[in-house]
């Protein structure tokens, strides 16, 4: 098995974390936001985990255990999220993120 | 040192408390148709002013001459080399003034509860009358000239305050108004003028009297104010400015119109405000400042030009007026004019006695004058009067020893002070002298006059005469005090009596070294005093012989309003006339002012402002509307920004 470059992993933490931004930031579609956010979310954790196989032991162990509360929180989130998406559909029916710019009206 | 050093601060207090307790008093009796209790307030306005004399003759007797007690409870500004002291300092020239200052006060108050008896705002009067007191005292013991021009505001307010005292009445308000307007016009002199002084001194700049006097009579500072250089400017610039400030506080051309009309207020703040205390705080601070003035000769003249002109010019409108407070307020305006003309040859010694000898007659003529409106049921007007020395024995005789003591008859206070700076103007200039004279002999014309209509003769209005009685033991007591006064004060320059010669020898210290230098430029032609003295006696009788020539026999009709017509009218209000050019190129001005720079130039520069606030408003909106991902966008540029700031700058 080849040793995969430390470099390599961050530059495709960097490229999926671009993805996700670029996707929460162009669609309007809430759904795809959501998908947006954890695509940053878990280019993050990579990045941890790519970082982890590059530092010394005491501090790799710790880039390998943040990736397991980002999951938690992601899961949390992803959770909350799609939940308000089904909530604010019922009084607005559409997913479109412009459809919701008037909250207070 | 003296342990009642610690005390200076207690000295504007006092009558300050007085102020508040009678404010307290005026307002909790507000609601009542009495007013407050008469006696309560009468006697702690009193008592306060009362106990600042005493404090100021213990202090007084204390004193080494060469000494001065000084104190200052705090720093007033503090910003660099600039320090102000809240401070407060008692030379002999201080102690003179505060002398006369608290102990006339102190009577005229005590007159004050007799003679406001009935009015329903005894109370409110004499707040005024104290708060007026705490003011004048800060005037002459502040130790800068920023508590100088503290007291002198303070003064200037309760003036106004007291002159619209009756302030159902129109004209006395126009009356404390213009007094107010004429006062506050010379201030912005004072204000100049020390701004200017402060640019001269450079970076010794201090308000200290102190350090301001030690500044000018070090020798080594003269090139700075040498002729031809800026400093020289700024030194013209500074006398002639406080002296305009002098001007509006002591009534002098051009400023002078407001004290005949400030007679509007009650006779005893006549007496005591614009007759013997406020009037002469600018000739106190052209003493106080005596060597920056000594160093600017031209000033010196201007001030003695001045002070002659408005000697004479008032003497003569003096004549025309028929209103009792009228005739002492020209005269007030007249004798000043003596006391700057004084300053202006230089002699500042005899001018302060002049204040110090005015201070005690003129207070006498005006209180009795007062006590002769309290009989005769307010009316002021001399024409209605006559005959009134029967029926008011002590109010007489007090007014005649003022009168003598005015005309400069021999022993008198006047005899002393006002041929001393006879003597010093022939010293400086025969003109002046001569001018002097004339005065001199208009004074005893107008009061001569004056004592005729008031006193002699019929009553030529049985209505008012007949029922004429003499005033309450609060009234004649004070009268007749200061009439003594009148008579005796002269002595302390006289030198007739061993040990009762002080007042040359008090003011020494404060005052010889401006004026030794003076001297040294000036030598002064020796006359013989006996001979200036019979002179001026004669002066003063020719005046008086003219005046009973012309009225002791008069028959004098008393119809229409008192104020002068024709030729009299138009020498009276001249100076009105004077202000009235003034008044109108300063509306013109205000009227450029409001039609052209305010609605064009600034309405139109506020439009094109409002227009374009309003197009930058509009292009910034769009981009605060609701759109998550423009939010989102413009949120992650500002967060690139940041980093980029952080991390980059660190370099």
């Amino acid at each position: 098995m080849t040793a995969i470059s430390a470099l390599n992993v961050q530059f495709l933490a960097l490229l999926l974390f671009c993805i996700g931004l670029a996707t929460t930031l162009t669609r309007r579609n809430l759904f795809f936001i959501l998908m947006g956010v954890e695509i940053m979310l878990n280019a993050a954790n990579l990045s941890f985990v790519g970082f982890s196989r590059t530092f010394a032991a005491a501090a790799s162990m710790e880039g390998l255990v943040v990736p397991v509360f980002v999951i938690a929180l992601a899961a949390s989130e992803a959770c909350i999220g799609l939940a308000m998406i089904i909530l604010v559909f019922h009084s607005r029916e559409s997913v479109d993120s412009d459809a919701y710019s008037r909250m207070k009206e | 040192m003296n342990q009642l050093q610690n005390y200076l601060w207690l000295l504007p207090v006092l009558p300050l408390a007085g102020a508040l307790l009678n404010g307290i008093l005026a307002l909790a009796g507000a609601d009542t148709d009495e007013g407050p209790s008469r006696g309560l307030s009468g006697f702690f306005g009193t008592v306060a002013a009362g106990g600042a004399f005493v404090l100021t003759l213990l202090l007084a007797l204390s004193l080494h001459p060469n000494a001065v007690f000084a104190q200052a409870p705090w720093t007033w500004i503090d910003a660099g080399s600039f320090k102000v002291a809240f401070g407060f300092s008692f030379d002999s020239l201080t102690a003179m003034m505060l002398l006369f200052i608290t102990g006339i006060g102190t009577l005229i108050h005590f007159y004050s509860i007799g003679y406001m008896a009935e009015d329903r705002g005894f109370a409110r009067f004499f707040a005024y009358l104290n708060l007026f007191l705490a003011s004048m005292i800060v005037l002459v013991l502040g130790s800068n000239l920023l508590m100088t021009f503290i007291g002198w505001e303070g003064v200037g307010l309760c003036s106004y305050l007291l002159i619209g005292f009756w302030h159902k009445e129109e004209a006395n308000n126009n009356a404390a108004r213009k007094a107010f307007l004429v006062n506050r016009a010379g201030d912005l002199g004072f204000l100049l003028g020390t701004i200017a002084l402060m640019a001269l001194m450079g970076s010794q700049a201090s308000l200290e009297y102190s350090a301001i006097s030690a500044w000018f009579r070090d020798a080594s500072h003269a090139a700075l104010f040498a002729a031809g250089t800026t400093g020289a400017g700024l030194l013209l610039a500074s006398t002639l400015l406080i002296f305009l400030g002098c001007t509006g506080k002591s009534a002098q051309i051009p400023l002078l119109t407001w004290l005949p009309d400030a007679m509007a207020g009650p006779t005893p703040v006549s007496a005591l405000i614009h007759a013997a205390t406020m009037v002469t705080s600018g000739v106190y601070l052209l003493a106080r400042l005596s060597d920056m003035f000594v160093r600017s000769p031209l000033t010196l003249s201007v001030i003695a030009g001045v002070g002659i002109a408005t000697a004479l010019w008032a003497a003569v409108a003096g004549l025309f007026q028929n209103d009792i407070k009228k005739v002492l307020a020209y005269s007030t305006v007249s004798q000043l004019g003596y006391m700057f003309m004084a300053a202006g040859v230089g002699s500042f010694d005899a001018s302060l006695f002049h204040v110090f000898t005015h201070a005690f007659f003129k207070a006498t003529l005006f209180l009795g004058a007062g006590s002769v409106i309290h009989a005769v049921g307010g009316e002021q007007d001399m024409r209605k009067m006559g005959g009134l020395w029967k029926k008011l024995p002590l109010t007489f005789l007090a007014m005649a020893a003022g009168w003598y003591a005015i005309l400069g008859l021999p022993l008198g206070a006047g005899f002393w002070s006002k041929d001393l700076i006879l003597e010093r103007a022939y010293g400086s200039s025969p003109l002046l002298y001569g001018l002097g004279l004339l005065t001199a002999v208009i004074t005893a014309l107008y009061m001569t006059r004056l004592m005729i209509l008031t006193f002699f003769g019929k009553g030529r209005d049985e209505k008012l005469t007949a029922h004429a009685h003499e005033a309450p033991f609060t009234m004649t007591l004070p009268v007749v005090l200061l009439g003594l006064g009148a008579l005796g004060v002269g002595f302390f320059w006289a030198g007739m009596i061993p040990g009762l010669d002080s007042f040359h020898q008090m003011l020494s210290p404060v005052l010889s070294p401006a004026q030794s230098f003076w001297a040294r430029g000036n030598e002064a032609e020796e006359g013989s005093a006996l001979l200036f003295a019979a002179i001026g006696t004669l002066a003063a009788l020719v005046g008086a012989g003219i005046a009973w020539a012309i009225w002791s026999k008069a028959k004098i009709e008393a119809v229409g309003s008192s104020a002068p017509k024709g030729f009299g009218a138009f020498w009276t209000f001249f100076f009105d006339y004077i202000h009235g050019i003034f008044i109108a190129a300063t509306k013109a001005l205000a009227w450029i002012g409001d039609k052209i720079v305010q609605t064009v130039i600034f309405n139109g520069l506020l439009a094109l402002l409002i227009y374009a606030v309003g197009m930058v408003g509009d292009a910034v909106r769009s981009l605060q509307r609701s759109r998550l991902r423009v939010n989102l966008g413009l949120s992650l540029c500002g967060l690139v920004l940041l980093l980029a700031f952080f991390l980059l700058g660190a370099w």
